[in-house]
């Protein structure tokens, strides 16, 4: 018999048929997709014995106490320690295995020592001696204070990025008679009105959220967290804050006890003049909130006292405008600042001397010859923009970050920190308590070779001989610690809660706002659909976490536009599709879903990344400028 | 036409049968265990034992796994019995103190967690659930190894199902899965994955 080409094909047929209906290719697929999880890079749980440590969560000012299951030295769980802890807090010990981690120095693309880093660095600052700054992407650390001591041996500034969180805190230091630093008391309030602060999500203690014993009115565009978990939701117009605020103002006039807080306080005629011009029926058009609920959210804050007006902002979107923040601050004035209380100082030993605290957007432009940009952990970041025009012509910047994107690819020099658990990293001042902290992680896993603090690489450009955990030791002696045991055992301090007396506000209004200002800021929006950049700082530290939160939808995750259903038919999209969002400083896919919004908003869920993109306002305000949400 | 019809059922039948039948000697190895040991020798009437008194939880509640080696000598630092696998078991291992190199059948892969404790203590969950009737086994089952992954053929599963889509056996995810949903336990990716 002779054998054909077409028998041929005819029996590879029937056996390429065979195959496909036999387990051979499917289960070799399956299989395949668990052995790819055996890849030496993969992070794997040593097995053993469970040892339990207690410490502190320092990725944010909340500092939750926790504990540490660990095996081998290895942290495998996070577990809250007596309170409660946020999703971030269960998945922080990830941070140390994140894909997107820096773990050699590099210049450019060629790796180098940390050696050749700080030589390079200290050359440039003996060429440009006076012109070396740190920017503390997270002030109000113990480390922060070291970082102070450094630049003040070496007459380098400390700069520090524009406060998000706590602006209306600094606000309203800003109207005290003598200088003081305040912070929010949310645990002695009744009634809080925030815009657009995401007060039960990332910015107070996640107990907060758990347990809350005051009534909160959310004023925000989108439905976030904070505003699914407010006892009242107001949909505000986007930039209608500060129309909303004098509005709530104007309610209040005409009550004794404000009327006899005016006639005390500086600069209140501004505040008087902007709040009488905005009754609620005409702030309604600027915040899109009927005025009634302006009216009765006046009258609930008022009568249910004490009483608390944030306007913070979001981590990712920035801070509001000047003018919201002061109409906020004036707001508190009003009120006596009684939802604010008095920080008290961190103990500092006595022969320290300290650089200055200097906001970024004070110092000159152009006068930055070398800067430090102190990144320690996921979330922080500021726009671009606002650093560099401080930038001199051909200026050394040196990133010391945890990661090889954001900063990290504005600067020359990369140098890598240890995370949180590898070093005694401390957490910055708490946003919603009165309170002075000092918490610093264990030190319980070992960090990868050349990975050095901030305060170090400061340390070392100041020519100091004591390593920075000495010096952080002499804080923690200094508030009473022992300072030894530091490394394995971590600290924790806190002064006593602020005295109940409500700090003493002498002004109504800054100096330089005026009424014409305020109605000028408080006037309605033009562009529609605005584009609402929010985010969750937090979301940084776990790559898992945030892969989560997109396929169970449980939350918005990074680079999703929420919209509503009447506007994604206006633009002719459905839900789930893969969108642009474009602005002058670069375009971004991101999924469109239908949500809670104001019909006339886009909201833009992202990361630092797209903080680090957005412009600066002259109000001071962060904005993606002329953004707009595109079909792809 | 004929022709081509029996070409192509002919090849269809040989790469079926093939398929079915190469797949569980193609994707695992055989690997031997140090020694024999019988389970029912020790829980059974006459050895009286529990699952718990060789796979003992330690004082914090984590699980111990397969039982060291002074475990064994605490009973066997002679022979109790008249089989030759306990003899040699003494001579080779109890005699010059060394640790026999058992090979898990359930050992989870590392990047899950799966606590013990929280099934068996907490949960109340039999160990013959997960370990099927190895506490009455006579002999230890041929250890097989996955060849790409490295995991035993207990936990990969040992064979396919119809059509080759669905996989029978094992303890993988879904496994896991699968008894949490029918219990209505609520379970999270971090639970596991830690």
């Amino acid at each position: 018999m002779k054998i054909e080409r077409r028998d041929l094909l005819s029996l590879a047929a029937g056996a390429a048929a065979g195959v496909a209906v036999s387990p051979l290719p499917w289960r070799l697929l399956g299989d395949a997709a668990i052995w790819s999880q055996n890849w030496h890079w993969m992070p794997r749980v040593p097995r053993g014995a469970v040892t339990e440590t207690e410490g502190r969560c320092t990725l944010c000012p909340a500092a939750c106490p926790v504990k540490l299951r660990m095996t081998e030295g290895v942290v495998n769980s996070v577990w809250p320690n007596g309170a409660a802890l946020c999703p971030a807090g269960f998945a922080a010990h990830h941070l140390a295995w994140h894909p997107l981690r820096l773990r050699e120095c590099r210049r450019g693309d060629k790796s180098v020592t940390p050696e050749e880093a700080l030589q390079a660095l200290r050359a440039a600052i003996e060429g440009r001696r006076g012109a070396a700054a740190v920017l503390d992407l997270a002030p109000g650390r113990a480390s922060s204070l070291l970082h102070r001591r450094h630049m003040a041996s070496i007459g380098g500034a400390y700069l520090t990025p524009p406060a998000v969180e706590g602006s209306t805190a600094q606000a309203v230091a800003a109207l005290l008679g003598k200088r003081a630093e305040l912070a929010a008391d949310l645990a002695r309030v009744k009634t809080v009105l925030s815009a657009g602060t995401p007060v039960l999500d990332g910015w107070a203690a996640p107990s907060f959220a758990v347990e809350r014993g005051f009534h909160l009115i959310q004023a925000e565009p989108h439905r976030s967290r904070t505003a699914g978990l407010a006892d009242e939701w107001l949909p505000l117009k986007p930039g209608g804050e500060t129309a909303l605020l004098l509005a709530i103002g104007h309610c209040w006039l005409q009550r004794p006890e404000i009327e006899e807080r005016l006639a005390r306080l500086k600069g209140a005629e501004a505040w008087r003049k902007a709040a009488e011009a905005m009754p609620p029926v005409r702030a309604a058009e600027a915040a899109g909130i009927e005025a009634a609920r302006i009216e009765a959210a006046a009258a609930r804050l008022i009568d249910n006292r004490p009483a608390l007006v944030l306007a913070d902002g979001d981590p990712v979107g920035g801070p509001l405008s000047r003018e919201a923040r002061a109409a906020a601050a004036a707001l508190n004035a009003m009120l006596g600042a009684e939802g604010f209380g008095i920080r008290p100082a961190l103990p500092v030993p006595k022969d320290w001397t300290l650089a200055e605290v200097q906001s970024v957007e004070e110092a000159a432009d152009g006068s930055i010859g070398v800067l430090i940009l102190d990144e320690p952990w996921p979330g922080v970041s500021v726009p671009w923009q606002l650093v560099e025009k401080k930038l001199a012509r051909n200026a050394v910047v040196a990133a010391v970050t945890w990661n090889h994107a954001q900063f990290a690819g504005k600067a020359e020099w990369r140098i890598p920190v240890p995370v949180w658990l590898e070093a005694p990293l401390d957490a910055p001042q708490p946003n919603d308590a009165p309170r002075a902290q000092i918490a610093i992680a264990p030190a319980v896993m070992p960090a990868p070779q050349d990975v050095m603090v901030a305060a170090e690489v400061t340390a070392r450009l100041a020519g100091l001989e004591t390593a920075w955990t000495e010096e952080l030791a002499e804080l923690v002696k200094a508030a009473g610690g022992a300072g030894e045991k530091l490394a394995g055992e971590g600290f924790h301090w806190q002064s006593e809660s602020g005295s109940a007396a409500a700090p003493g506000v002498a002004r109504a209004a800054p100096e330089n706002m005026t009424a014409e200002a305020w109605l000028r800021a408080a006037a309605p929006a033009a562009a529609s659909p605005a584009i609402v950049a929010h985010g969750w700082r937090q979301a940084a530290v776990s790559p898992m976490l945030g892969k989560l939160w997109l396929e169970s939808e449980l939350r918005e995750g990074p680079q999703q536009a929420a919209a509503h259903p009447d506007l994604l038919r206006r633009q002719g999209m459905e839900e789930g599709v893969l969108a642009r969002l474009v602005s002058p400083r670069g375009a971004w896919p991101v999924r469109v879903r239908a949500a809670e919004t104001r019909p006339d908003v886009f909201a833009v869920c992202g990361g630092p990344a797209l903080t680090l993109s957005c412009e600066v306002r002259p109000d001071g305000a962060w904005t993606l400028g002329e953004a707009k949400v595109v079909k792809s | 036409m004929v022709r081509t019809g029996i070409l192509f059922l002919a090849g269809f039948s040989l790469a079926l049968s093939a398929g079915w039948w190469s797949v569980p000697r193609i994707l695992y190895r055989e690997e031997p265990q140090p020694a024999q040991f019988s389970h029912i020798a020790h829980t059974g009437e006459k050895g009286g034992m529990s699952c718990e008194d060789c796979h003992s939880f330690r004082d914090d509640g984590t699980f111990a796994g397969i039982p060291k080696l002074e475990t064994c000598a605490a009973c066997h630092s002679a022979p109790m019995g008249e089989t030759q696998a306990e003899k040699d078991f003494i001579a080779r291992f109890v005699e010059p103190g060394i640790e026999p190199q058992w090979k898990s059948y359930a050992r989870q892969p590392d990047n899950a967690w799966f606590p013990h404790s929280a099934h068996v203590l907490r949960g109340k969950v039999a160990c013959e659930k997960c370990h099927g009737g190895m506490g009455k086994s006579d002999k230890l089952p041929a250890y097989r190894v996955h060849r790409f992954t490295g995991y035993p053929e207990d936990v990969m599963g040992k064979r396919a199902g119809p059509l080759g889509l669905k996989r029978a056996g094992g303890m993988r995810m879904d496994d896991c899965v699968a008894c949490h949903r029918q219990n209505r336990i609520e379970h999270s990716c971090l639970d596991c994955h830690k």
